[in-house]
């Protein structure tokens, strides 16, 4: 783990040798004895397996057989030999329904376990993953850690992953390596750098751990027992326990009262001046992408107010997307009306930055959609200066818009927005693939536009941001808005759908969505429990 | 290049004297040799491929133009004629060099056609976006193609010569009315449709060549593919 | 989806198809043709194909058919002057010649319709990837990227009407221009992610040794002794042609047709060839239907109108 560009990449390509970067490198890399450099080349290939981030890239072939096929042709096995391999990974992962399918009717989650079980096809002994989810979907996510879990427990098979989604590796890992600016600063089980953590100088490590582990950390009242580092609690279940203990040690009895009044304005940490009149609404709109399709929204009826942050949060395929595209006017829904407020414009950031990208370098895409938005050359160029800096692009305005990083090229697609001087920014999964740290920076981004009087909807899969960053959740099922409401009272009245912390201590502090939250009300709980 | 040059160079006269030949001799099996020749064209260059140790990244770019070329015959399916894969095979042939022009629209036309249908003409197809590639990779660096003048020309000449070249096909089941009648009919016949594609060819190229040289060339360089 | 004779072997296909595209070349008898011409329209239409057949038709017609009438105006060969046209004489043996040549590339494309169906691009290549394995690998990838790219040139296509760059607005000149852009954005792309591809490829060993090939299909005996067959009853009318039977000459001068025993085996054998595949397809839809109707008849009740609740019960 650690923050992006600080060298996880670079190392799993070091570990994998067809693909070590070229460069000056000094030093020998060992794998069972022997030096990288002298392995045979079927040995280097087949028994150190690699699955990279993007799934959609990685897939060579047309169907899914080819393409499960295709390493063990690479290696030039025998037809017998491949076919009872295929005939038992297709059993272990539930392939065979999709063997003949072509590989563009797979969803993003089954891409990236194909592109998994065709590595594993040439038995790897040593499994490296660069951030093998950081494009799925949380429920996709959790599906293929659990099939790492089985392999590695099952199987046996080593396995180094690199990951900003920790809440679920880390409590499976046995050893975590922390790197940072290409060193690597701590290599320890998790419970022991949850315990390292705690100290100056790995805190900020901290936004990297679960929940669980954060929370631990945060609260003060640590009991006596809780110096054992095997006590830290890494997963829910744990925290919960561990919570638990701490509140009858503390308090001797269960919490009388409503301690949400506790923590009054502190869910969401965004300003919201909520304005009664809405800018952007959609009135019973009725969408379906063909004459005969499904209807992917669906009566829908949703309002965005001035200053204000809504969350729509929703499963895969909800039609959370569409509904961007409808709402920003891309996409004419068939009944129903979708109305701006007079002489304001709908700003759209669709996931994917590189589908804005059309020059050279970042400067040119920003000065074409300045003139393209019909600014006076003198005013584009301050504008552009202002947004470059406010985005933190002034150093790779130079740079091809692909040879930037991922988060470089959102906020560079989002400058390119913002140059329409929007007043409705609609946000398309955010913060996919952001590390922590590059997710609260962008959030302090939200913050300042939203301080400018822009009014924001994010259609995410992350609860955490949402319950965080959010003035208002919506949930997307089934083609229409089926809940709202602020965080605290959407979250608190989910069972499952709810933040990590929310599930912890859900029984105490019903309300509490975040570590702040937790954080603030437990003082005024605990001190309430003192007294009693 | 050098080595390249000299087979395919004999196995075009062959296809070409092979058709004279066949002609002279009033043999009646025309369609059935033309076929064989122009696998015999088709070979060289695919034998090559074969025999030649490509890197995954070089086999992926040629995989990545031929489909992108393939691709963008969908949208502008109901317009006859007007067909961006010649216009995107010189400019990746001028890029990347004759092979990987030749074979880029070879395998557009065999993929495209997935889509549009298999046919008799297919392997004509193959072959004629196939030389549309070659010879704009030979001719990359004399100083007419590098200019902007000469590469538009270049494309007007291959709208006309793509449409002769399927007219062959069309040509050959007469062979015993072949005159030059017949063949000025057929020509004549197909004018239109050859002018558009000459014309919508120098449209493309015009508009393309900056842009997509420029993309094509940073790939190039930033990863050493397919240097010659 | 796929039974009868498309479920079988790809090789069984490809040598069904080949012989037909060398017997429509080469016998240009005209009874041959038009066997060959019904037995690919009966096999066309049990393949449920009928409405690809109906599609194609003008278009194949107009092709052939110009044959039909360009053959007579531009060849003045024969003896059987029939009249003049422009000064040119008309001949009768150019008229049936544009006639034959007529039946042929009706024969030729109704062949391509049928091979289209039965002969999927998968089969294709698993056929050709013995011979060419790179090539047909870099087909089988540009034939994976084509629908990729396809979905991605609609989303850079939404995306991009927000910075103005739409094909459905403005003069032609400008919307051609817009469509050359999101091409050239989706070319960016996907040589950049291509480069990942080609990790992928590497990380799998690609390029380290001659590839071996995994096929889905299998030869059964059925596979073995319908290409038994269909070699057989092809290599007899290929040798009784190259003996000179079933030779219908026209040019210089029109020869009666003739018909005698040689022709007999070899029209025979011939027919064997051109209807194994529908008489495949016609036994499987009949073995479906007869089982729909003896062998399960209580397990799937056509539900009609009202569902009685009590039927599971008894």
């Amino acid at each position: 783990m650690g923050p992006s560009g600080g060298g996880k990449t670079t190392l799993l390509r070091q570990l994998k040798r067809e693909l070590t970067p070229v460069g000056t490198g000094s030093g020998v890399i060992r794998y069972a004895g022997l030096p990288l450099a002298e392995l045979p080349e079927e040995r280097a290939a087949g028994e150190i397996g690699m699955v990279f981030q993007n799934p959609e890239a990685q897939i060579v072939m047309d169907t899914v057989w080819h393409e499960l096929a295709f390493g063990m042709e690479n290696l030039g096995l025998a037809p017998q030999v491949m076919r009872s391999r295929l005939a038992e990974m297709a059993g272990l992962f539930g392939l065979e329904p999709l063997l003949y399918k072509p590989v563009h009717e797979l969803s993003g989650g089954q891409k990236q376990l194909l592109n998994l079980a065709s590595v594993l096809l040439l038995q790897p002994k040593l499994l490296l993953l660069d951030e093998p989810t950081s494009q799925l979907d949380p429920v996709a996510a959790r599906e293929f850690i659990q099939t790492l879990h089985r392999l590695n427990e099952e199987m046996s098979v080593t396995i180094i992953i690199s990951e900003h989604r920790l809440e679920e590796v880390l409590p499976l890992a046995d050893r975590v390596l922390l790197m940072e600016s290409g060193m690597l600063k701590a290599a320890c089980p998790p419970r022991e750098l949850v315990s390292k953590a705690s100290e100056g100088t790995f805190a900020a490590v901290q936004s990297y751990l679960p929940t669980a582990a954060r929370l631990y950390l945060a609260l003060p009242a640590r009991g006596k027992s809780d110096t054992l580092t095997e006590s830290i609690p890494l997963t829910v279940r744990e925290g919960k326990r561990w919570l638990h203990n701490l509140a009858s040690s503390a308090a001797g009895e269960p919490p009388g009262g409503n301690p949400a009044a506790a923590f009054g304005n502190n869910t969401a940490a965004l300003p919201h001046k909520v304005d009664s009149t809405p800018l952007l609404s959609a009135r019973e709109v009725t969408f379906r992408y063909e004459k005969e399709g499904r209807e992917v929204l669906r009566k829908l009826s949703l309002s965005l107010h001035r200053g204000e942050l809504l969350a729509i949060l929703g499963g895969n395929g909800a039609g959370k997307s569409t509904l961007l595209h409808v709402l920003s006017g891309l996409a004419k829904p068939q009944r129903g009306k979708v109305e701006l407020a007079r002489g304001i414009t709908a700003g759209f950031l669709a996931q994917n930055p590189l589908l804005y990208f059309s020059y050279d370098t970042a400067l040119e895409e920003l000065q074409h959609m300045a003139a393209f938005a019909r600014l006076a050359p003198e005013e584009a160029a301050s504008e552009i200066s202002r947004l470059a800096e406010a985005f933190e692009l002034q150093q790779v305005l130079q740079s091809h818009p692909h040879d930037l990083s991922g988060g470089q090229q959102q906020k560079l697609a989002l400058a390119m927005v913002m140059l329409l001087k929007p007043a409705v920014l609609l946000l398309d999964e955010p913060t996919k693939g952001l590390d922590p740290d590059a997710k609260v920076r962008f959030a302090g981004l939200l913050r300042q536009l939203l301080e400018q009087g822009m009014s924001i909807a994010v259609v995410t899969h992350d609860v955490e941001f949402a319950a965080r960053y959010a003035s208002r959740c919506a949930l997307l099922f089934d083609g229409s808005i089926t809940a709202e409401g602020t965080p605290a009272d959407f979250f608190s009245s989910n069972y499952f759908y709810t933040t990590a912390v929310n599930r912890m201590v859900r029984d105490i502090l019903p309300q509490a969505l975040t570590i702040e939250d937790v954080m603030t009300a437990w003082q005024g709980y605990a001190f309430r429990s003192s007294l009693l | 290049m050098a080595r390249l040059r000299f087979p395919l160079i004999v196995a075009v006269a062959l296809f070409l004297t092979g058709l004279a030949l066949t002609a002279a001799l009033k043999d009646r099996h025309y369609m059935l040799l033309s076929l064989l020749l122009l696998g015999a064209a088709l070979l060289p260059v695919f034998l090559r491929l074969e025999r030649r140790k490509l890197e995954s990244r070089e086999l992926v770019l040629l995989a990545v133009l031929s489909a992108i070329a393939a691709v963008s015959r969908i949208p502008f399916a109901a317009l006859p004629s007007v067909k961006p894969v010649s216009a995107l095979v010189i400019l990746s042939a001028y890029v990347f060099g004759a092979e990987a022009g030749f074979i880029i629209g070879a395998v557009a036309a065999l993929v495209s056609n997935i889509y549009f249908g298999q046919g008799p003409w297919t392997p004509w197809q193959m072959f004629a976006w196939g030389m549309a590639g070659l010879s704009a990779g030979w001719l990359r660096n004399s100083w007419w193609m590098k200019k902007r003048g000469g590469m538009l020309l270049f494309g007007f000449l291959w709208g006309f010569l793509f449409g002769w070249i399927m007219n062959i096909w069309y040509i050959i089941s007469l062979p015993e009315a072949f005159s030059w009648g017949l063949v000025m009919t057929a020509y004549a016949s197909s004018f239109y449709f050859d002018l558009a594609h000459a014309l919508s060819n120098v449209f493309f190229l015009a508009i393309l060549a900056g842009g997509w040289t420029g993309v094509l060339q940073r790939f190039r360089r930033k990863y050493g593919l397919l240097q010659d | 989806m796929s039974s009868g004779f498309r479920a079988m072997h790809p090789a069984v296909g490809l040598l069904y198809y080949a012989g037909l595209l060398l017997f429509a070349a080469l016998i240009t008898h005209p009874l041959f043709l038009i066997t060959e011409l019904a037995g690919l329209i009966l096999l066309l239409l049990l393949q449920g194909q009928g409405r690809q057949l109906l599609r194609g038709l003008p278009f194949y017609l107009l092709m052939a058919g110009s044959v039909a009438v360009l053959n007579p105006l531009f060849s003045h060969r024969g003896a059987h002057i029939l009249f003049y046209l422009w000064d040119q004489p008309i001949t009768l043996e150019a008229v049936l010649y544009g006639l034959i040549m007529m039946l042929v590339l009706l024969t030729i494309f109704l062949l391509f319709i049928s091979y289209n169906y039965t002969v999927t691009t998968d089969k294709f290549m698993y056929a050709f990837a013995a011979a060419a394995p790179k090539t047909a690998l870099l087909t089988l990838m540009a034939i994976r990227f084509v629908p990729l790219f396809q979905r991605r040139l609609r989303e850079i296509t939404l995306i991009q009407r927000f910075r103005g760059i739409d094909v459905g607005e403005g003069s032609l000149r400008k919307r051609m221009r817009d469509g050359m852009t999101l091409l050239k954005v989706l070319l960016t792309w996907s040589l950049e992610e291509a480069l990942q591809t080609g990790d992928s490829m590497k990380a799998r060993g690609y390029g380290i040794r001659r590839r071996s090939t995994y096929s889905i299909y299998k030869m059964d005996w059925l596979d073995k002794a319908v290409l038994l067959l269909l070699g057989l009853s092809g290599l007899i009318p290929l040798i009784l042609w190259l003996q000179g039977y079933g030779a219908f000459e026209i040019y210089p001068r029109m020869k009666p047709l003739v018909f005698g025993s040689g022709e007999a085996v070899m029209y025979i054998s011939f027919c064997l060839f051109v209807l194994i595949p529908p008489g495949l397809e016609g036994k499987e839809i009949w073995l479906w239907r007869s089982s729909r109707r003896k062998a399960y008849p209580s397990v799937t009740p056509e539900p009609n109108g009202t569902r009685s609740m009590s039927s599971p019960l008894r």
